[in-house]
């Protein structure tokens, strides 16, 4: 029987693995800490996040003579006339998942002029943030009995594995097996298949396949496996994605924006070929929901990290078998 | 410097769906005006008439709700810059608010969408019997006449419902991508058609008018008047009563105006720039239909004779021109203008074509609710299941359908259709108050999201956040015009014992809206037991983790 006392969750043996499992948080600090305090909220004994934890978007706030701030944040004017004000705007982009950045004008423009200088920029608030992230974790969880797995996406920087790799209460399951409960195990894996943006961890269908036929070959009870990859299967109703243009901007109709299947054709395979217990993706945010292939249930949540909004699953693995789950927007 | 502060972005996926201005706003057009352009001409007679300084009753109580409007817009695009995803209502309502409240809201704009289309389907077939009489009034062909006679018998008309709900569920069998670009396409070549009829509407004056309209109909229009007259049509004079009666009205005729905020999930990028517009959009097309061009065509024509054959069509079919059609705009400029008829032709098909998308469209929106309600358990997951090959969920299609034709059979054989008419209007009215309630407690109830909205949303007026104060005006005008148009009717029915409330409340459709209120909070409560059993905790589907 699951009990909540002071904060922490306990759960006996007969309990079933409760899963909160979410992706694409992209930066936001406001998704990261519901995800953190999710334990406690949904009673969850395993926390998982699914890929693509960093943002995209640095936004500059510039210093006025006046000793006042401004920046353009969703497509308003901030200014910030103190320093509280300031930390209160820091706040918001953080929470959008964007980079606030206190630049002199003159430093921004030789930012702006130079690739290498931007990446070191990114690179540095980049990790700064899932360093904090990941101390936010540490506090919160270091008590509870709770799993936490981080597994770094497509658009997570390589040094972002070394920064969850050092933590105390995290793990990044990437690429190995991990064991969720005694009856359950669970591979990952954060490669997607190649997209137009050409980031970090991209990989050809035929060397997808050769990594999760490797991974699955671990497996001692498909029937109850969890197959966490981050780039959904192909055609799945999971993976409708904005049709582009070759300028890379999507494609419009009178209609709407036209779409495409966007996922992979070897984690479709992979998952026709081993039917695992459940399939968790992310990667395609415009495509939350759950879809059936053959016995394999597979969930995206989808992803609306920029308005603060965490979608997510909570799923509970029974020692039978069986599972239940709904969807969450938190 | 305002070059240099903009933000800059690194190489990533997840590209963010951009929904154009035009695009969202072309949708909410075509939500609002589907086929209203051509039979909206006959709503007045339904609602109290008087002209004042030239302006309609009809037309100054549209107006006024268009001005009545502008808060509900702007609530509309504060609430999805906050919670910018598909699902419209029933998410704002169930995240903000409360979710049986939300639940409740869905579950009667479900029905009333379902009794809309009903309703469509109906008028479908009158339309093309209109559109028939149109076609005889410019070649002159008896066939058209002897068609849109057969077509307006009841036969005819569950012939033509029958053709036309084939047709909506015909969309089941093709993806739901290529259905949304057929949508797009083929409105947007009606709604041209349909602004044909602009030519012979001003090309003709109200002497042609009743010139045509006694060699095409057979009656002189002294008669049609004095036969409306006597089967009770009444025209008044000024009377704030009638005018807020009238206003009530064009919450139901302008709904749709709106449901670009349905898809928000892609009009991200500049969220409240693209549904500011869109929205406005939506509800000056509305406007331009139902303030200008009615007022024009009934002033324009003669508003007594206009005002009669609606009357006629509502209350005494059997005397009405044609042996009971509706006073169609395009057949109205067609009798007015026949060397121009061509245009009026094409403008009618337009107009029918439209028609028969609105009916199309709010089946699919149906779907779509209760796939919402499904992904949260409230109704069992099968309802939600995708059909592989086409994207939609076709079990929900059918019930969708079959509720269709449950209320098309009622509009043709049970209530009388201007009932029907009210009792949608009452259906709708959680979907119209609950913006309100959701707007004045956005900023309480998720302080998550509402911080993060644009400053805009976020403004403030002695230190009320505005949001708050723009669904307390919206509450104000909308519970009055829901008294006015419900409340006093009941209390001036001069109903005085139990028998007489039942009889009355049958009569008006209130039973109807309490049965199905019962039952929705009936399945509400069925649903959580369920889902308990099951070892759900339905509470946690709507919960709020507090981020810090």
């Amino acid at each position: 029987m699951s009990t909540l006392s002071s904060g922490r969750c306990r759960r006996s043996s007969e309990m079933p693995t409760r899963i909160f499992f979410t992706c694409d948080l992209h930066g936001s600090e406001r998704c990261f800490r519901k995800f953190v305090d999710a334990s406690n909220r949904y009673k969850a004994n395993v926390l998982m996040i699914n890929g693509d934890i960093t943002g995209k978007a640095i936004v500059p706030i510039l210093p006025t003579s006046k000793g006042q701030y401004v920046a353009d944040f969703l497509g308003d004017t901030e200014k910030a006339k103190n320093d509280t004000e300031l930390a209160d705007l820091e706040k918001r982009i953080a929470n959008v998942g964007y980079y606030p950045v206190v630049i002199p004008e003159s430093e921004l423009r030789e930012v702006r002029a130079s690739f290498e200088r931007q990446r070191e920029l990114f690179s540095k608030l980049v990790l700064e943030r899932v360093q904090n992230w990941v101390d936010i974790a540490e506090k919160k969880l270091a008590r509870e009995d709770v799993k936490c797995f981080i597994m770094p996406g497509n658009d997570d920087m390589w040094e972002v594995d070394d920064i969850i790799s050092a933590s105390t209460v995290i793990v990044n399951p990437s690429e190995r097996v991990v064991d969720l409960d005694a009856d359950h195990e669970m591979i990952s894996l954060g490669y997607v298949n190649p997209t137009p943006w050409k980031t970090p961890r991209e990989s050809s269908e035929e060397d997808l396949w050769k990594r999760i036929a490797q991974l699955a070959s671990k497996i001692r009870a498909m029937d109850r496996a969890v197959f966490n990859f981050h780039t959904p299967p192909f055609n799945s109703r999971l993976d409708s994605a904005p049709k582009l243009d070759q300028k890379l901007r999507p494609v419009p109709s009178l209609a709407g924006i036209l779409t495409a299947p966007a996922g992979s054709t070897a984690v479709r395979k992979a998952v026709e070929h081993y039917q695992p217990m459940i399939g968790l993706f992310g990667h395609i945010h415009e495509s939350g929901g759950e879809a059936n292939i053959g016995r394999t249930l597979c969930l995206n949540p989808g992803s609306e990290y920029s308005t603060g909004l965490l979608r997510g699953f909570v799923i509970d693995l029974e020692r039978g078998g069986a599972v239940r789950h709904f969807r969450v927007e938190a | 410097m305002t070059q240099e502060k903009t933000l800059f972005v690194r190489a990533a996926s997840g590209l963010v769906r951009e929904m154009s201005t035009l695009s969202s706003s072309v949708y909410n057009v075509a939500c609002a005006l589907g086929g209203s352009a051509g039979n909206q001409i006959a709503t007045p007679a339904v609602l109290p008439a008087f002209v004042i300084f030239g302006v309609t009753s009809y037309s100054l109580g549209m107006g006024i709700a268009t001005v009545a409007f502008i808060p509900f817009c702007l609530i509309y695009f504060a609430l999805v810059a906050c919670m910018p995803r598909t699902g419209g209502d029933y998410t704002f309502t169930t995240r903000i608010t409360s979710p049986i409240l939300g639940w409740i809201e869905a579950w009667t704009l479900v029905f009333a969408c379902l009794a809309l289309v009903g309703y469509v389907l109906w008028l479908s077939g009158l339309a093309v019997a209109s559109t028939f009489l149109t076609f005889w009034v410019t070649t002159g062909d008896q066939v058209w006449f002897a068609a849109s006679q057969l077509v307006v018998s009841k036969t005819g008309l569950v012939a033509i419902g029958l053709i036309i709900l084939v047709f909506i569920f015909a969309q089941n069998f093709i993806s739901s991508g290529t259905y949304y670009r057929i949508f797009g396409y083929v409105g947007l070549v009606s709604a041209v058609l349909t602004c044909l009829m602009i030519v012979p509407l001003f090309a003709g004056d109200a002497a042609s008018y009743a010139s045509g309209f006694e060699r095409f109909t057979g009656m002189s229009p002294s008669s049609v008047i004095a036969l409306a007259q006597e089967n009770g049509m009444m025209i008044g004079t000024f009377e704030w009563m009638s005018l807020i009666t009238i206003v009530s009205m064009a919450v139901f005729t302008y709904i749709g105006f709106q449901y670009s905020i349905y898809l928000a999930g892609e009009l991200k990028g500049n969220v409240k720039r693209n549904a500011m517009i869109s929205v406005f959009v939506g509800l000056l097309a509305a406007a331009l239909v139902n303030v200008v061009l009615v007022n024009v065509v009934l002033v324009r024509y003669g508003y007594e004779l206009n005002m009669a054959w609606s009357s006629l069509f509502w209350f005494a079919p059997q005397s009405a021109p044609f042996g009971g059609a509706q006073p169609w705009m395009m057949l109205m400029t067609a009798m007015a203008r026949p060397d121009l008829g061509i245009l009026s032709s094409l403008a009618s098909v337009g107009t029918l074509i439209l028609l028969v998308l609105l009916g199309s469209g709010w089946t699919v929106l149906v779907s779509r609710i209760i796939f919402a309600w499904s992904m949260d358990r409230v109704v069992p997951k099968w309802f939600a299941e995708v059909n592989a090959r086409t994207n939609s969920p076709l079990r929900l299609m059918v019930l969708s359908s079959v509720g269709v034709f449950v209320y098309f059979i009622l509009a043709l054989f049970g209530a009388n259709p201007s009932s029907l008419f009210w009792y949608i209007i009452l259906l709708a009215a959680p979907s119209v108050i609950m913006p309100g309630f959701n707007a004045i407690l956005l900023p309480k109830r998720r302080p998550d999201l509402y911080e993060l909205a644009p400053s805009s949303v976020r403004r403030t007026i002695l230190g009320v956040p505005a949001i708050s104060i723009l669904g307390a005006i919206w509450l104000i005008f909308i519970v009055v015009v829901y008294g006015v148009a419900f409340v006093w009717p009941v209390m001036n029915a001069g109903v005085s014992s139990a028998a007489e409330w039942v009889v009355y409340s049958t009569s008006t459709g209130i039973v109807h809206v309490i049965v199905i209120a019962i039952v929705g909070i009936a399945i509400w409560v069925a649903s959580r037991e369920y889902n308990k059993r099951k070892g759900i905790d339905v509470d946690a589907i709507f919960r709020t983790v507090p981020p810090e």
